[in-house]
């Protein structure tokens, strides 16, 4: 529409200034340049355009009188205060104390695995073996009664020298109810010295036998059963001889262990919570003086 | 210079990366401000007005090109100090002595000097003050197309984007400042050294 109120020079302006640009449709620029070809009028003016285009192009780059960067002040951004020199202290101590706690928790977990290798056989060992003590203690505590009762009773001489000691361990705990007034005054001796000990004429009785012959009336059942069951007991209290002597030991060495290594663990774990601490108040702080 | 990685640090709030993107382009940006004023005082003012809010508002950068986003930028705060002088007359009166006595002495001093004769010298700043006269005299938005496109060499689609306007109304607006242009070469001429004078064919 607007071309319409345009003079035909200006038209050809616009067509000539688009033709220096290339920025004339192939169409029209083929045809304008047909044009050109023929028309003195339009390739002076052609002409002027491109001395305006040139003179444009060629003028001299105007240095800048000075540099345009940004001060914060002009960027509209407070005055940067200078850096707090405590952050590069706080920067080196964040650094020890993390590399001081990953060295303590190595440690207290090498530690750990070191020493947790050993208990967990003894352990299972305890286990196994503390059950059967527990559940012989009894018996075999008992087994004096029974056999001091049926000792007494019979009045031969029962338990030799090995059931003394088999009930040794347990005497201990056996001897109060025992020991009145049955035990002599050797406590580990059962019913005075004489009737236990060495009878004149008599065999060392094994347990059995001292079983079998402590009944003397019983019925045929009575003695089976009581055969059964000191033969029981004897087993048990043989179990019990073996896994008590084993287990003492083991158990002594660890409680020993368990005190030696119980002071550093301590240590270890104390160091442990004084760095984690210390390293959360060093990022904190640091946090903080950065922010400001 | 990694420009997409200084942008981004820019962007961040880094007013160091800024500056090293102002470093990179206050020469483009300033002999833009610089021909559409027509003043160094009020390029200078132009451009630093330009790089304050590219930095403002450098988060609506949406990539393309950069040298692009700052022109368009410091148009428009020539744009903005052109309406101020309309409104003002006198600093229009100003503006029009800068005009009539041509660019002031110091952004004369401040050409770019090649090693060049006195004579060659002298002959290139009194063209270059002919072409600013003629382009002082030219309507701002007719002014501003022809300096983005011929003294800063942006392609048509460049000038529509960062004037805003119709790829039509730049290729008119072009158009006629040169027709405007070529006229005023024309009462110049004596001034026109002769690899620019504008030679009638026989």
């Amino acid at each position: 529409m607007m071309n319409l109120f345009r003079s035909p020079e200006d038209r050809d302006d616009e067509l000539l200034s688009a033709y220096l640009d290339n920025a004339l449709a192939p169409g029209d620029h083929l045809k304008l340049e047909a044009r050109l070809a023929v028309d003195l009028k339009l390739r002076r003016t052609l002409n002027e355009l491109r001395a305006v285009k040139t003179g444009l192009t060629d003028l001299p780059k105007v240095k800048p009188p000075r540099n345009f960067t940004l001060t914060p002040a002009l960027a509209g951004q407070p005055a940067r205060r200078p850096a707090s020199p405590l952050i590069p202290a706080l920067n080196w101590a964040t650094t020890v104390a993390a590399i001081l706690f990953v060295a303590v928790l190595s440690a207290d977990l090498m530690g750990n695995r070191f020493l947790a290798a050993p208990p967990s056989e003894s352990q299972v060992l305890t286990t196994q073996v503390e059950a059967p003590a527990a559940e012989a203690a009894p018996q075999v505590a008992l087994a004096p009664d029974d056999t001091q009762s049926e000792a007494l009773k019979s009045a031969t001489a029962t338990p030799d020298s090995t059931l003394r000691v088999l009930v040794e361990p347990s005497a201990e705990v056996a001897a109060p109810p025992v020991g009145a007034g049955t035990l002599g005054e050797d406590p580990y001796s059962y019913a005075g010295a004489e009737p236990l000990t060495d009878v004149p004429g008599t065999p060392t009785p094994s347990l059995s036998d001292s079983a079998v012959a402590s009944s003397e009336t019983p019925t045929p059942e009575g003695t089976a059963v009581a055969q059964a069951q000191t033969a029981d007991q004897a087993t048990i209290a043989r179990e019990s001889e073996t896994t008590v002597a084993e287990v003492a030991p083991v158990e002594n060495a660890d409680m020993a262990n368990t005190q030696s290594t119980e002071p550093g663990t301590n240590t270890l774990r104390l160091a442990q919570l004084v760095l984690g601490l210390a390293l959360v108040g060093l990022v904190t702080a640091s946090f903080i003086l950065r922010r400001k | 210079m990694d420009e997409p990685a200084l942008i981004r640090d820019a962007q961040r709030g880094d007013l160091d990366s800024f500056n090293r993107l102002v470093l990179e382009y206050q020469s483009p940006v300033y002999n833009l401000a610089y021909r559409i004023m027509g003043d160094g005082d009020s390029a200078s003012d132009a451009t630093q007005e330009a790089f304050i809010s590219a930095y403002k508002n450098i988060r609506s950068y949406r990539g393309g090109s950069f040298k692009s986003w700052l022109m368009r930028i410091v148009t428009n705060a020539c744009y903005d100090e052109l309406r101020r002088r309309k409104r003002r007359p006198a600093s229009s009166l100003d503006a029009l002595a800068v005009v009539e006595t041509g660019p002031d002495a110091e952004g004369e001093a401040q050409l770019v000097s090649e090693t060049e004769s006195p004579e060659s010298h002298a002959e290139r700043v009194e063209l270059a003050e002919a072409i600013q006269n003629c382009l002082d005299h030219l309507p701002d938005d007719q002014r501003l197309a022809i300096v983005m496109c011929d003294v800063q060499g942006m392609d048509y689609s460049e000038v529509a984007a960062a004037t805003r306007v119709a790829l039509g109304t730049v290729k008119s607006r072009i158009a006629r400042a040169r027709a405007k242009l070529r006229d005023c070469f024309r009462h110049h001429r004596e001034l026109l050294p002769a690899a620019f004078r504008l030679e009638e064919e026989p």
